[in-house]
């Protein structure tokens, strides 16, 4: 069976302001099946947002985007006139942000909103529509849905506004849903809340779950499948048991070696955390691997050209030759005592 | 020793025509080189607290005692003594630096204002300090736009101890930073406590984060500390409910799929529950929660909770 979402070759551009294009995503392929939860993991500046975006078409018109080709439930994206593909994104494809206010609207009540989602969509009356909402916000597990249904997103706790947030996201019932750092703003508590509820609809609405996220600790819990992002490159992908595991990717390893919470038990007294040296930012301008500047394992040939995705195993790819055992021509870049000096005082 | 000693503080604002209670009758002690860390949800005070201690923040009422004296009752001009002994890092850096003044000014400034040195001897000590943040030299010249997030930090942790303070507030200084950073920055912050002795009132809601730095815990909840104890018993034997949810609420490679989240919302500071304020959410509350205020006591050396059940 053909995967729901299946992207090839996805670059995304903007002018440099000197007539050309940067390119903060390149070549990134992506599949999610039916039902399954992929986490899309990196820091700022990985491109994770922006690849979302883009799937969502929400990317402002001065950014290109371009792609070999993007299957989704069946259709071919690319090429589809854009009335078609906002249907699409409205019912089928659907997104929630870290911030809910950046999808509800301050004046308008709750209940409305969701419902106008359904009038547009599948179009209810307004009635049915109201009465939908309420079973909405019941589904999402917001106390008293009729009282709470004319309320203003301003009357609605933080916690409580993702969940509305998610009502409407989920109000058509679509196959796959997005959500970009979820729960980056909540509180701890809330945060388990907020997961729970979004792995209960993946299973109840039968939806697949691409979750956007730097927390590798909500990653190693609720993910199928993971997918690591650095300045724009994919540099690995594994099942989420193998990847924690058995990291390949000098970034990959190196991130979960630095997480405190990847290291529960470990104690300053004891000694420092593994650190990975720099910063993104010397991913700018970098020909090849871009995590070359602060890479413990790159070689000269590392910086010639991006490594090809490598697939060592059934279900894993990883972006670098080092990382499976294949030697690579030079001598090593960045040797303990030359790494970044500047970031060991 | 015991460094700083706070006790019974409250930190109340006037909210609506009501008193928010930020803080609700907190004592603390920090030893000398000790790392205390604080840690909490939003709202439960933790960053009032901090704040009130270095006398940044209102206070509404308690003592506060810095290396034997009465920091807290101090007069407005004796503090500019205290303040060189008492220094704070800030979860936004760039918030905290101002972008007019280069690296170099800011890190001259507070030699200038506790009239350190001479010349010659704050530009040394500007230049040691950058060195041993990790930053390179001539970022002296250079303003605080042209640095990253973590570089930022390393600014700010660089002016807070230019001063060779006792005592520094971490007020979430790696919350807003890249994973692959927040390492580098706890590292730091280590590596400087024990070169300059130094003893941390680490603010954070992150309990890995916390988990790794503090020698004792205290967990608050809606103004008051709830437990409080040595890190390796609170993190193995917590005794508090409110203790044991944010623990099991920090997602967890062993439990796939599966979270069992204390209901219900934060409760406001405006309007704290009668009895024990966790009687809400909590799983084992009974009637005698929800009408008496349960007191700190210990539970074992070092450790205290706030809980009528812990124990049983």
């Amino acid at each position: 069976m053909d995967p729901l979402l299946s992207v090839r070759d996805l670059s995304i551009g903007f002018r440099n302001g000197a007539g050309g294009h940067w390119w903060p995503v390149r070549g990134f392929d992506l599949t999610v099946e039916a039902g399954e939860t992929v986490a899309l993991v990196g820091e700022s500046g990985s491109g994770k947002s922006l690849t979302a975006l883009a799937l969502m078409g929400l990317l402002p018109r001065s950014a290109r985007v371009e792609a070999a080709g993007i299957r989704f439930a069946g259709q071919e994206l690319t090429g589809l006139p854009e009335r078609a593909k906002r249907r699409l994104r409205g019912r089928d494809l659907a997104m929630i942000f870290q911030e809910p206010m950046t999808s509800l609207n301050p004046v308008l009540t709750i209940g409305r909103q969701i419902a106008e989602v359904l009038r547009l969509h599948q179009g209810l009356s307004a009635k049915a529509a109201r009465a939908q909402a309420i079973e909405l916000l019941d589904l999402v597990r917001i106390p008293e849905p009729q009282r709470r249904v004319d309320d203003h997103p301003h009357r609605l706790s933080g916690g409580m506004r993702q969940r509305a947030m998610i009502a409407m996201a989920v109000a058509c019932r679509p196959k796959l849903l997005i959500a970009d750092e979820p729960t980056t703003a909540l509180d701890v508590t809330i945060q388990a809340q907020v997961l729970e509820l979004l792995d209960r609809l993946r299973r109840e609405l039968s939806l697949a779950l691409l979750l956007i996220t730097h927390d590798l600790g909500v990653v190693a819990q609720w993910a199928d499948r993971v997918v690591v992002l650095y300045a724009g490159r994919k540099v690995e992908e594994a099942d989420a048991g193998p990847l924690f595991s058995d990291p390949l990717h000098p970034y990959t390893r190196g991130l979960l070696a630095a997480s405190p919470r990847m290291n529960a038990g470990r104690h300053y007294r004891d000694g420092p955390l593994d650190e990975i040296p720099g910063s993104i930012a010397s991913a700018a301008g970098q020909a090849g691997c871009p995590f070359v500047p602060r890479c413990p394992a790159a070689v000269a040939a590392c910086a010639e050209a991006m490594p090809p995705l490598l697939v060592p195993a059934a279900r894993r790819a990883v972006a670098c030759p080092v990382a499976v055992g294949l030697p690579l021509p030079g001598s090593p870049l960045n040797s303990p005592s030359a790494a970044s000096p500047e970031f060991h005082p | 020793m015991t460094l700083l000693s706070v006790t019974d503080l409250h930190v109340h604002y006037p909210s609506q025509g009501a008193s928010l209670r930020a803080v609700d009758g907190v004592s603390l002690d920090v030893a000398a080189g000790e790392t205390v860390g604080l840690v909490g949800e939003s709202g439960c005070g933790k960053s009032s607290l901090g704040r009130a201690v270095l006398r940044l923040g209102d206070r509404t009422s308690g003592r506060i005692l810095f290396a034997g004296e009465d920091f807290g009752a101090a007069p407005e001009g004796r503090l500019r003594a205290f303040r060189r002994r008492l220094q704070m890092i800030f979860q936004d850096p760039y918030g905290s630096l101002n972008p007019r003044h280069s690296v170099g000014d800011i890190l001259l400034a507070p030699l200038t204002v506790h009239g350190i040195g001479k010349r010659e001897e704050r530009r040394r000590r500007v230049h040691d300090m950058l060195d041993r943040v990790g930053l390179p030299r001539d970022a002296a010249h250079r303003f605080p736009h042209e640095f990253s997030g973590g570089q930022r930090q390393r600014i700010g942790i660089a002016r807070a101890l230019i001063l060779e303070p006792e005592l520094v507030v971490c007020d979430e200084p790696v919350s807003a930073l890249d994973l692959s950073i927040q390492a580098q920055i706890i590292n730091l912050l280590a590596a400087m406590k024990r070169e300059m002795n130094l003893s941390l009132l680490f603010i954070s809601h992150d309990l890995s984060v916390v988990r790794y730095v503090a020698d004792r815990v205290l967990v608050m909840y809606l103004g008051r500390v709830v437990e409080s104890g040595p890190h390796d018993r609170l993190w193995d034997h917590p005794q508090h409910p409110y203790t044991r949810a944010l623990i099991d609420a920090v997602p967890d490679p062993a439990r796939r799929r599966h979270a069992s989240p204390l209901p219900g919302d934060l409760p406001s500071a405006r309007n704290i529950p009668a009895g024990c304020r966790f009687h809400a959410r909590c799983p084992i509350a009974t009637d005698l929660c929800r009408s008496v205020d349960p007191p700190l006591r210990s539970v074992a050396p070092g450790h205290q909770t706030a809980c009528h059940h812990a124990g049983h």
